[in-house]
Protein backbone atom coordinates (compact mmCIF):
# COMPACT_ATOMS: atom_id res chain seq x y z
CA UNK A 1 0.00 0.00 0.00
CA UNK A 2 1.51 3.29 -0.97
CA UNK A 3 1.99 5.45 2.03
CA UNK A 4 3.44 8.79 0.85
CA UNK A 5 2.04 11.03 -1.63
CA UNK A 6 4.69 10.53 -4.50
CA UNK A 7 3.97 6.66 -3.72
CA UNK A 8 0.61 7.24 -4.56
CA UNK A 9 1.17 9.45 -7.90
CA UNK A 10 4.04 6.88 -8.87
CA UNK A 11 1.03 4.12 -8.04
CA UNK A 12 -1.50 6.19 -9.78
CA UNK A 13 0.71 6.61 -12.73
CA UNK A 14 1.93 2.97 -13.30
CA UNK A 15 -1.72 1.51 -13.09
CA UNK A 16 -3.21 3.91 -15.23
CA UNK A 17 -0.92 3.06 -17.92
CA UNK A 18 -0.32 -0.57 -17.11
CA UNK A 19 -2.85 -1.56 -20.19
CA UNK A 20 -0.69 1.04 -22.49
CA UNK A 21 1.30 -1.14 -25.51
CA UNK A 22 2.30 -0.09 -29.06
CA UNK A 23 1.43 -1.77 -32.06
CA UNK A 24 4.50 -3.73 -32.94
CA UNK A 25 4.18 -2.85 -36.80
CA UNK A 26 4.74 0.89 -35.58
CA UNK A 27 8.80 0.42 -35.41
CA UNK A 28 9.06 -1.73 -38.32
CA UNK A 29 7.26 0.39 -40.35
CA UNK A 30 9.58 3.36 -39.22
CA UNK A 31 12.78 1.33 -40.10
CA UNK A 32 11.73 0.34 -43.66
CA UNK A 33 10.39 4.23 -44.14
CA UNK A 34 14.00 5.33 -42.97
CA UNK A 35 15.80 2.40 -45.43
CA UNK A 36 13.89 4.11 -48.24
CA UNK A 37 14.82 7.47 -47.19
CA UNK A 38 18.40 6.86 -46.64
CA UNK A 39 18.31 5.30 -50.21
CA UNK A 40 16.69 8.21 -52.09
CA UNK A 41 18.81 10.46 -50.01
CA UNK A 42 21.83 8.61 -51.50
CA UNK A 43 21.85 9.95 -54.21
CA UNK A 44 20.94 13.69 -53.13
CA UNK A 45 25.27 14.22 -53.38
CA UNK A 46 26.25 17.86 -53.05
CA UNK A 47 27.02 19.75 -55.95
CA UNK A 48 30.81 19.95 -55.15
CA UNK A 49 30.63 16.07 -55.51
CA UNK A 50 28.81 16.60 -59.01
CA UNK A 51 31.75 18.49 -60.20
CA UNK A 52 34.62 16.21 -58.96
CA UNK A 53 32.58 13.50 -60.39
CA UNK A 54 32.72 15.22 -63.54
CA UNK A 55 36.70 15.64 -62.89
CA UNK A 56 36.37 11.84 -62.18
CA UNK A 57 35.20 11.16 -65.25
CA UNK A 58 37.51 12.91 -67.72
CA UNK A 59 40.71 10.58 -66.23
CA UNK A 60 38.59 7.29 -66.33
CA UNK A 61 38.00 8.06 -69.96
CA UNK A 62 41.31 7.71 -70.72
CA UNK A 63 42.68 4.86 -68.69
CA UNK A 64 43.97 1.78 -70.59
CA UNK A 65 41.49 -0.79 -71.78
CA UNK A 66 38.81 1.87 -71.10
CA UNK A 67 40.08 4.37 -74.36
CA UNK A 68 38.17 4.11 -77.23
CA UNK A 69 40.46 3.81 -80.36
CA UNK A 70 41.49 6.66 -82.27
CA UNK A 71 40.23 7.15 -85.92
CA UNK A 72 42.36 5.19 -88.17
CA UNK A 73 44.46 3.38 -85.39
CA UNK A 74 45.05 0.31 -84.24
CA UNK A 75 41.74 -1.71 -83.43
CA UNK A 76 39.36 1.35 -85.66
CA UNK A 77 38.73 -1.48 -88.26
CA UNK A 78 35.90 -3.54 -87.70
CA UNK A 79 38.01 -6.68 -88.02
CA UNK A 80 40.49 -6.22 -85.52
CA UNK A 81 37.32 -5.15 -82.77
CA UNK A 82 35.74 -8.47 -80.58
CA UNK A 83 32.54 -9.60 -81.18
CA UNK A 84 30.36 -8.52 -77.73
CA UNK A 85 27.95 -10.82 -77.25
CA UNK A 86 24.88 -9.50 -75.54
CA UNK A 87 23.39 -11.93 -73.39
CA UNK A 88 19.03 -11.94 -73.21
CA UNK A 89 19.24 -10.03 -69.97
CA UNK A 90 21.30 -7.58 -71.54
CA UNK A 91 19.37 -6.81 -74.60
CA UNK A 92 15.87 -6.06 -72.21
CA UNK A 93 18.31 -3.50 -70.96
CA UNK A 94 19.98 -2.27 -74.36
CA UNK A 95 16.10 -1.88 -75.09
CA UNK A 96 15.04 0.13 -72.46
CA UNK A 97 18.13 2.34 -72.70
CA UNK A 98 17.07 3.18 -76.37
CA UNK A 99 13.36 3.55 -75.08
CA UNK A 100 14.18 6.13 -72.77
CA UNK A 101 16.81 7.96 -74.67
CA UNK A 102 13.84 8.58 -77.29
CA UNK A 103 11.25 10.28 -74.75
CA UNK A 104 11.24 14.40 -74.43
CA UNK A 105 13.46 16.46 -72.17
CA UNK A 106 10.91 17.89 -69.70
CA UNK A 107 10.86 21.69 -70.00
CA UNK A 108 8.62 22.41 -67.30
CA UNK A 109 9.94 23.36 -63.78
CA UNK A 110 8.06 20.80 -61.41
CA UNK A 111 7.53 17.53 -61.03
CA UNK A 112 4.45 15.90 -60.18
CA UNK A 113 4.62 12.41 -59.14
CA UNK A 114 2.50 10.37 -57.66
CA UNK A 115 3.31 7.34 -55.27
CA UNK A 116 2.09 4.71 -53.26
CA UNK A 117 3.55 3.10 -50.62
CA UNK A 118 2.77 1.74 -47.29
CA UNK A 119 -1.24 1.75 -48.43
CA UNK A 120 -0.85 5.77 -48.29
CA UNK A 121 -0.85 7.89 -51.33
CA UNK A 122 1.81 10.26 -51.38
CA UNK A 123 1.83 12.93 -54.21
CA UNK A 124 5.20 14.94 -54.10
CA UNK A 125 5.96 17.94 -56.56
CA UNK A 126 9.76 18.20 -56.94
CA UNK A 127 11.17 21.83 -57.84
CA UNK A 128 13.93 20.79 -60.97
CA UNK A 129 15.45 23.75 -60.22
CA UNK A 130 16.50 23.55 -56.61
CA UNK A 131 15.95 20.15 -55.60
CA UNK A 132 13.11 21.07 -53.09
CA UNK A 133 9.81 18.55 -52.40
CA UNK A 134 6.35 19.46 -51.65
CA UNK A 135 5.01 16.01 -50.20
CA UNK A 136 1.28 15.83 -49.51
CA UNK A 137 -0.02 12.52 -48.19
CA UNK A 138 -3.70 11.52 -48.79
CA UNK A 139 -5.52 11.12 -45.02
CA UNK A 140 -6.31 7.34 -44.06
CA UNK A 141 -9.39 6.24 -41.53
CA UNK A 142 -10.48 8.92 -40.40
CA UNK A 143 -6.87 11.19 -39.78
CA UNK A 144 -6.99 14.54 -41.96
CA UNK A 145 -4.19 14.42 -44.67
CA UNK A 146 -0.76 15.79 -44.37
CA UNK A 147 1.55 17.91 -46.16
CA UNK A 148 5.78 18.64 -45.59
CA UNK A 149 8.74 20.37 -47.10
CA UNK A 150 12.03 18.91 -47.60
CA UNK A 151 14.30 21.54 -49.33
CA UNK A 152 17.26 20.12 -51.52
CA UNK A 153 15.31 16.68 -51.57
CA UNK A 154 16.96 15.37 -54.89
CA UNK A 155 19.82 16.90 -56.95
CA UNK A 156 18.64 19.89 -59.42
CA UNK A 157 17.99 19.13 -63.18
CA UNK A 158 20.96 20.60 -64.18
CA UNK A 159 22.90 18.81 -61.44
CA UNK A 160 21.60 15.59 -63.46
CA UNK A 161 22.57 16.76 -66.42
CA UNK A 162 26.02 17.53 -65.39
CA UNK A 163 26.71 13.73 -64.62
CA UNK A 164 28.63 11.98 -67.70
CA UNK A 165 26.75 9.71 -70.09
CA UNK A 166 30.24 7.13 -71.12
CA UNK A 167 29.42 3.82 -69.59
CA UNK A 168 32.90 3.25 -67.53
CA UNK A 169 32.83 7.37 -66.48
CA UNK A 170 28.98 6.94 -65.04
CA UNK A 171 30.06 3.53 -63.08
CA UNK A 172 32.86 5.42 -61.47
CA UNK A 173 30.76 8.49 -61.12
CA UNK A 174 28.13 6.53 -59.00
CA UNK A 175 31.35 4.75 -57.01
CA UNK A 176 32.33 7.80 -55.96
CA UNK A 177 29.28 9.24 -54.99
CA UNK A 178 28.34 6.45 -52.77
CA UNK A 179 31.72 7.20 -51.14
CA UNK A 180 30.97 10.81 -51.11
CA UNK A 181 28.16 10.04 -49.26
CA UNK A 182 29.42 7.55 -46.45
CA UNK A 183 32.23 10.41 -45.30
CA UNK A 184 29.93 11.59 -42.89
CA UNK A 185 28.96 8.53 -41.27
CA UNK A 186 33.04 7.41 -41.58
CA UNK A 187 34.32 10.49 -39.97
CA UNK A 188 31.96 10.18 -36.95
CA UNK A 189 32.93 7.09 -36.33
CA UNK A 190 36.87 7.52 -36.52
CA UNK A 191 35.61 10.21 -33.95
CA UNK A 192 34.04 8.16 -31.53
CA UNK A 193 36.87 5.62 -31.70
CA UNK A 194 39.43 8.94 -30.66
CA UNK A 195 37.24 9.81 -28.09
CA UNK A 196 38.52 10.23 -24.05
CA UNK A 197 35.86 7.67 -23.27
CA UNK A 198 35.48 5.83 -26.23
CA UNK A 199 32.39 4.47 -27.53
CA UNK A 200 31.81 0.67 -28.88
CA UNK A 201 31.71 0.93 -32.85
CA UNK A 202 30.19 -1.49 -35.25
CA UNK A 203 32.17 -3.66 -37.62
CA UNK A 204 32.09 -1.38 -40.63
CA UNK A 205 30.81 -3.46 -43.79
CA UNK A 206 32.56 -3.81 -46.93
CA UNK A 207 30.70 -2.32 -49.90
CA UNK A 208 31.40 -3.84 -52.98
CA UNK A 209 31.30 -1.72 -56.05
CA UNK A 210 28.51 -3.64 -58.25
CA UNK A 211 26.50 -3.21 -55.00
CA UNK A 212 27.04 0.40 -54.93
CA UNK A 213 26.63 0.69 -59.00
CA UNK A 214 23.67 -1.42 -58.85
CA UNK A 215 21.95 1.01 -55.48
CA UNK A 216 23.09 4.23 -56.67
CA UNK A 217 21.61 3.31 -60.94
CA UNK A 218 18.54 1.66 -59.30
CA UNK A 219 18.06 4.52 -56.94
CA UNK A 220 18.05 7.23 -59.72
CA UNK A 221 15.88 5.69 -62.08
CA UNK A 222 12.57 6.69 -60.35
CA UNK A 223 13.47 10.34 -60.32
CA UNK A 224 11.26 12.27 -63.03
CA UNK A 225 14.48 15.31 -63.17
CA UNK A 226 16.97 12.50 -65.00
CA UNK A 227 16.86 13.58 -68.05
CA UNK A 228 16.45 11.03 -71.47
CA UNK A 229 20.15 10.53 -71.76
CA UNK A 230 21.26 10.01 -68.40
CA UNK A 231 18.16 7.24 -67.89
CA UNK A 232 19.56 6.05 -70.84
CA UNK A 233 22.97 5.38 -69.68
CA UNK A 234 21.48 4.41 -66.35
CA UNK A 235 20.55 1.11 -67.70
CA UNK A 236 23.18 0.44 -70.15
CA UNK A 237 25.32 0.64 -66.53
CA UNK A 238 22.96 -1.73 -65.19
CA UNK A 239 23.57 -4.23 -68.26
CA UNK A 240 27.24 -4.56 -66.84
CA UNK A 241 26.94 -5.20 -63.47
CA UNK A 242 27.22 -8.82 -62.30
CA UNK A 243 24.10 -10.31 -60.95
CA UNK A 244 21.36 -8.35 -62.09
CA UNK A 245 18.73 -10.62 -63.51
CA UNK A 246 15.88 -9.40 -65.51
CA UNK A 247 12.14 -10.28 -66.25
CA UNK A 248 10.73 -8.64 -69.03
CA UNK A 249 7.13 -9.84 -68.45
CA UNK A 250 6.53 -9.36 -64.88
CA UNK A 251 3.81 -7.11 -63.24
CA UNK A 252 4.23 -4.53 -60.93
CA UNK A 253 2.03 -4.04 -57.68
CA UNK A 254 -0.58 -2.28 -59.38
CA UNK A 255 -0.84 -4.93 -62.24
CA UNK A 256 0.64 -3.66 -65.62
CA UNK A 257 2.76 -5.01 -66.96
CA UNK A 258 6.54 -4.38 -66.22
CA UNK A 259 10.39 -5.48 -67.04
CA UNK A 260 11.91 -6.44 -63.65
CA UNK A 261 15.28 -5.74 -62.95
CA UNK A 262 16.48 -6.96 -60.03
CA UNK A 263 19.98 -7.88 -57.97
CA UNK A 264 20.55 -9.10 -54.58
CA UNK A 265 23.47 -7.72 -52.56
CA UNK A 266 27.00 -9.54 -52.96
CA UNK A 267 27.76 -7.78 -49.31
CA UNK A 268 25.87 -6.22 -46.33
CA UNK A 269 27.13 -8.33 -43.68
CA UNK A 270 30.19 -7.05 -40.73
CA UNK A 271 33.31 -8.92 -41.87
CA UNK A 272 31.86 -9.64 -45.79
CA UNK A 273 29.08 -12.35 -47.41
CA UNK A 274 25.88 -11.20 -48.64
CA UNK A 275 22.97 -9.82 -46.57
CA UNK A 276 20.69 -11.34 -48.96
CA UNK A 277 18.53 -8.50 -49.32
CA UNK A 278 17.18 -7.60 -53.23
CA UNK A 279 16.17 -4.53 -54.84
CA UNK A 280 14.35 -4.93 -57.88
CA UNK A 281 12.57 -2.23 -59.43
CA UNK A 282 10.14 -2.26 -62.57
CA UNK A 283 9.58 -0.85 -65.36
CA UNK A 284 7.64 0.33 -68.39
CA UNK A 285 9.07 -1.26 -71.63
CA UNK A 286 6.63 1.39 -73.07
CA UNK A 287 8.30 4.51 -71.85
CA UNK A 288 11.26 3.40 -69.71
CA UNK A 289 9.72 5.19 -66.77
CA UNK A 290 9.78 3.40 -63.64
CA UNK A 291 6.93 1.67 -62.09
CA UNK A 292 7.52 0.27 -58.28
CA UNK A 293 10.47 -0.23 -56.56
CA UNK A 294 10.76 -2.72 -53.86
CA UNK A 295 13.44 -4.20 -51.31
CA UNK A 296 12.87 -7.93 -50.57
CA UNK A 297 14.54 -9.31 -47.33
CA UNK A 298 15.95 -12.86 -47.53
CA UNK A 299 13.45 -15.92 -46.30
CA UNK A 300 13.61 -16.22 -42.21
CA UNK A 301 14.01 -12.85 -41.72
CA UNK A 302 10.54 -12.54 -39.44
CA UNK A 303 10.53 -9.07 -40.72
CA UNK A 304 6.44 -8.45 -40.11
CA UNK A 305 4.49 -5.73 -42.11
CA UNK A 306 1.38 -4.21 -41.61
CA UNK A 307 0.11 -5.89 -45.20
CA UNK A 308 1.74 -9.26 -43.70
CA UNK A 309 1.66 -9.47 -39.89
CA UNK A 310 2.94 -12.83 -40.14
CA UNK A 311 5.62 -12.09 -41.55
CA UNK A 312 4.95 -14.73 -44.62
CA UNK A 313 6.40 -12.71 -47.32
CA UNK A 314 9.37 -10.84 -47.40
CA UNK A 315 9.00 -7.72 -48.99
CA UNK A 316 9.19 -4.80 -46.73
CA UNK A 317 9.67 -1.48 -48.74
CA UNK A 318 7.64 -1.36 -51.73
CA UNK A 319 6.44 1.99 -53.21
CA UNK A 320 4.22 2.18 -56.70
CA UNK A 321 4.64 5.03 -58.77
CA UNK A 322 1.19 5.92 -60.27
CA UNK A 323 2.16 8.31 -62.61
CA UNK A 324 4.55 12.01 -63.81
CA UNK A 325 3.11 15.30 -64.93
CA UNK A 326 4.12 18.17 -65.17
CA UNK A 327 3.42 21.81 -63.94
CA UNK A 328 4.78 25.49 -64.12
CA UNK A 329 3.66 26.43 -60.82
CA UNK A 330 3.50 24.32 -57.69
CA UNK A 331 0.04 22.67 -57.67
CA UNK A 332 -2.25 22.57 -54.79
CA UNK A 333 -3.05 20.08 -52.13
CA UNK A 334 -4.45 17.21 -53.96
CA UNK A 335 -6.18 16.18 -50.87
CA UNK A 336 -7.10 19.35 -49.53
CA UNK A 337 -5.09 18.96 -46.35
CA UNK B 1 20.39 3.02 -41.65
CA UNK B 2 21.08 -0.54 -43.27
CA UNK B 3 19.50 -3.88 -42.61
CA UNK B 4 21.96 -4.43 -38.98
CA UNK B 5 21.08 -1.46 -37.40
CA UNK B 6 17.45 -1.32 -38.69
CA UNK B 7 17.41 -4.92 -36.83
CA UNK B 8 18.97 -3.38 -33.94
CA UNK B 9 16.41 -0.15 -33.87
CA UNK B 10 13.68 -3.03 -33.74
CA UNK B 11 14.84 -4.37 -30.84
CA UNK B 12 15.10 -2.01 -28.96
CA UNK B 13 11.80 -0.83 -29.77
CA UNK B 14 10.55 -3.68 -28.85
CA UNK B 15 12.15 -3.42 -25.98
CA UNK B 16 10.92 0.16 -24.76
CA UNK B 17 8.41 0.80 -26.83
CA UNK B 18 5.64 0.15 -23.90
CA UNK B 19 7.96 2.49 -21.68
CA UNK B 20 7.90 5.15 -24.24
CA UNK B 21 4.07 5.09 -25.47
CA UNK B 22 3.01 4.98 -21.13
CA UNK B 23 5.25 7.91 -21.12
CA UNK B 24 3.86 9.48 -24.06
CA UNK B 25 0.13 8.64 -22.82
CA UNK B 26 1.08 10.26 -19.81
CA UNK B 27 2.32 13.52 -21.56
CA UNK B 28 -0.15 14.63 -24.11
CA UNK B 29 -4.24 15.14 -23.89
CA UNK B 30 -5.39 12.02 -25.95
CA UNK B 31 -4.63 8.81 -26.98
CA UNK B 32 -4.19 9.60 -30.42
CA UNK B 33 -1.77 12.31 -29.91
CA UNK B 34 -0.03 9.51 -27.76
CA UNK B 35 0.36 7.48 -30.34
CA UNK B 36 1.83 9.98 -33.24
CA UNK B 37 4.21 11.81 -30.68
CA UNK B 38 5.46 7.82 -30.20
CA UNK B 39 5.76 7.31 -34.14
CA UNK B 40 7.18 10.64 -34.39
CA UNK B 41 9.86 9.97 -31.65
CA UNK B 42 10.87 6.67 -33.47
CA UNK B 43 11.12 8.62 -36.69
CA UNK B 44 13.42 10.89 -35.18
CA UNK B 45 15.46 8.20 -33.55
CA UNK B 46 15.74 5.83 -36.81
CA UNK B 47 16.57 9.37 -38.97
CA UNK B 48 19.71 9.46 -36.30
CA UNK B 49 20.25 5.71 -34.72
CA UNK B 50 24.06 5.44 -35.99
CA UNK B 51 24.84 8.88 -34.05
CA UNK B 52 22.71 8.47 -30.92
CA UNK B 53 24.68 6.88 -27.96
CA UNK B 54 21.83 6.40 -25.92
CA UNK B 55 18.50 5.94 -27.74
CA UNK B 56 16.56 5.70 -24.06
CA UNK B 57 17.75 9.39 -22.85
CA UNK B 58 17.30 11.07 -26.57
CA UNK B 59 13.98 9.21 -26.73
CA UNK B 60 12.82 11.35 -23.76
CA UNK B 61 14.16 14.39 -24.76
CA UNK B 62 13.28 14.25 -28.07
CA UNK B 63 9.30 13.07 -26.98
CA UNK B 64 9.50 16.28 -24.41
CA UNK B 65 10.26 18.61 -27.47
CA UNK B 66 8.09 17.62 -29.14
CA UNK B 67 5.34 17.83 -26.90
CA UNK B 68 6.05 21.79 -25.83
CA UNK B 69 6.27 21.89 -29.63
CA UNK B 70 2.21 20.47 -29.92
CA UNK B 71 1.09 22.52 -26.78
CA UNK B 72 2.08 25.73 -28.48
CA UNK B 73 0.34 24.81 -31.61
CA UNK B 74 -2.32 23.83 -29.73
CA UNK B 75 -2.74 27.15 -28.02
CA UNK B 76 -2.53 29.02 -31.09
CA UNK B 77 -6.28 27.17 -32.21
CA UNK B 78 -9.64 27.10 -31.08
CA UNK B 79 -9.99 25.76 -27.79
CA UNK B 80 -11.69 21.91 -29.09
CA UNK B 81 -14.55 20.54 -26.47
CA UNK B 82 -14.42 17.19 -25.43
CA UNK B 83 -17.19 14.97 -26.48
CA UNK B 84 -17.02 12.58 -23.09
CA UNK B 85 -15.78 13.79 -19.98
CA UNK B 86 -17.52 11.29 -17.46
CA UNK B 87 -15.14 10.86 -14.32
CA UNK B 88 -17.08 8.47 -12.37
CA UNK B 89 -17.86 8.24 -8.64
CA UNK B 90 -15.13 4.98 -7.71
CA UNK B 91 -13.02 3.86 -5.50
CA UNK B 92 -9.90 4.73 -7.05
CA UNK B 93 -8.19 2.76 -5.00
CA UNK B 94 -8.92 -0.77 -6.03
CA UNK B 95 -6.08 -2.35 -7.64
CA UNK B 96 -8.00 -3.94 -10.41
CA UNK B 97 -7.88 -3.22 -13.94
CA UNK B 98 -11.00 -1.95 -14.65
CA UNK B 99 -11.25 0.49 -12.04
CA UNK B 100 -7.58 2.29 -12.68
CA UNK B 101 -9.04 2.55 -16.01
CA UNK B 102 -12.18 3.98 -14.68
CA UNK B 103 -9.92 6.54 -12.77
CA UNK B 104 -8.35 7.67 -15.77
CA UNK B 105 -10.69 10.42 -16.98
CA UNK B 106 -9.90 12.11 -13.41
CA UNK B 107 -5.98 11.31 -13.90
CA UNK B 108 -5.80 12.92 -17.24
CA UNK B 109 -8.00 16.31 -16.30
CA UNK B 110 -5.81 16.70 -13.44
CA UNK B 111 -2.30 16.65 -15.66
CA UNK B 112 -4.09 18.50 -18.24
CA UNK B 113 -4.26 20.77 -15.73
CA UNK B 114 -0.32 21.38 -15.23
CA UNK B 115 1.66 22.84 -17.40
CA UNK B 116 3.95 20.87 -19.65
CA UNK B 117 7.45 21.38 -17.42
CA UNK B 118 5.58 20.46 -14.33
CA UNK B 119 3.59 16.95 -15.93
CA UNK B 120 6.77 16.03 -17.59
CA UNK B 121 9.17 16.20 -14.29
CA UNK B 122 6.13 14.29 -12.94
CA UNK B 123 5.88 11.52 -15.49
CA UNK B 124 9.72 11.25 -15.55
CA UNK B 125 10.36 11.21 -12.18
CA UNK B 126 7.04 8.94 -10.93
CA UNK B 127 6.25 7.05 -14.03
CA UNK B 128 10.10 6.57 -15.33
CA UNK B 129 11.28 6.47 -11.87
CA UNK B 130 14.34 8.76 -13.23
CA UNK B 131 16.39 10.10 -10.12
CA UNK B 132 16.45 14.43 -9.60
CA UNK B 133 19.72 14.94 -11.14
CA UNK B 134 18.79 12.57 -14.68
CA UNK B 135 15.77 14.43 -14.99
CA UNK B 136 17.44 18.03 -14.47
CA UNK B 137 19.99 16.48 -17.09
CA UNK B 138 17.09 15.38 -19.79
CA UNK B 139 15.38 18.54 -19.42
CA UNK B 140 18.29 20.76 -18.72
CA UNK B 141 16.95 22.79 -15.75
CA UNK B 142 18.81 22.72 -12.41
CA UNK B 143 17.97 19.94 -9.77
CA UNK B 144 16.66 22.43 -7.58
CA UNK B 145 14.46 23.20 -9.92
CA UNK B 146 13.26 19.67 -10.10
CA UNK B 147 12.65 19.33 -6.70
CA UNK B 148 10.23 22.33 -6.20
CA UNK B 149 8.20 21.34 -9.81
CA UNK B 150 7.68 17.71 -8.68
CA UNK B 151 6.43 18.90 -5.29
CA UNK B 152 3.88 21.70 -6.39
CA UNK B 153 2.94 18.73 -9.29
CA UNK B 154 2.03 16.26 -6.76
CA UNK B 155 -0.04 18.70 -4.67
CA UNK B 156 -2.11 20.11 -7.19
CA UNK B 157 -3.08 16.07 -7.87
CA UNK B 158 -3.33 15.94 -4.36
CA UNK B 159 -5.66 18.83 -3.92
CA UNK B 160 -7.52 18.22 -7.47
CA UNK B 161 -11.16 17.26 -6.83
CA UNK B 162 -11.30 13.53 -8.62
CA UNK B 163 -8.67 12.55 -7.15
CA UNK B 164 -8.33 13.54 -3.69
CA UNK B 165 -10.26 10.49 -2.63
CA UNK B 166 -7.10 9.06 -3.31
CA UNK B 167 -4.77 10.74 -0.92
CA UNK B 168 -7.33 11.07 1.50
CA UNK B 169 -8.43 7.19 1.67
CA UNK B 170 -4.28 7.08 2.43
CA UNK B 171 -4.20 9.67 5.05
CA UNK B 172 -6.92 7.62 6.86
CA UNK B 173 -5.33 4.57 7.07
CA UNK B 174 -2.10 5.94 8.39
Amino acid sequence: MPATDEDIVRDLLHRSTDHVCPAATIATEVAARQRRQDRRRRVACLAAASAALGTAAGLIAVVPGHSSPAPGGPGATGASRPVIRLTADQRVLYHLSSVAARQPQEQDRYAVMSTEGDALKDTSVIDSRTGNMWSYQAGTDGNPSGKGFTPRYSPTSEQFAAMPTGLAALRAALIAQWDEQLKPARSQLRARERAPRPTPVPRPVTVTDDDKVFQQASDMLWNPLVGPALQSALYKVLAAVPGVRVSPSARDAAGRPAVEISRVDDSGLPGGGSDGISYATYESAATGAVLESTVTYPPGSAIVTPQDPHGSRTVVDATVYLGVTWASAVPADPYGS
Amino acid sequence: MDQRQARAFEEFAAASGAELLRIATLLTPDPHTAEDVYQETLQRLAARWSRVDSPKAFCRRVMHNIVIDQTRARARRPHELRLFDTAEEIDPRSAAAQHAVELWPSLRAALDSLGVQQRTVLVLRYLDDRSEAEVASLLGISVGTVKSTASRAVAHLRDFPGLAAVFTTTDSML
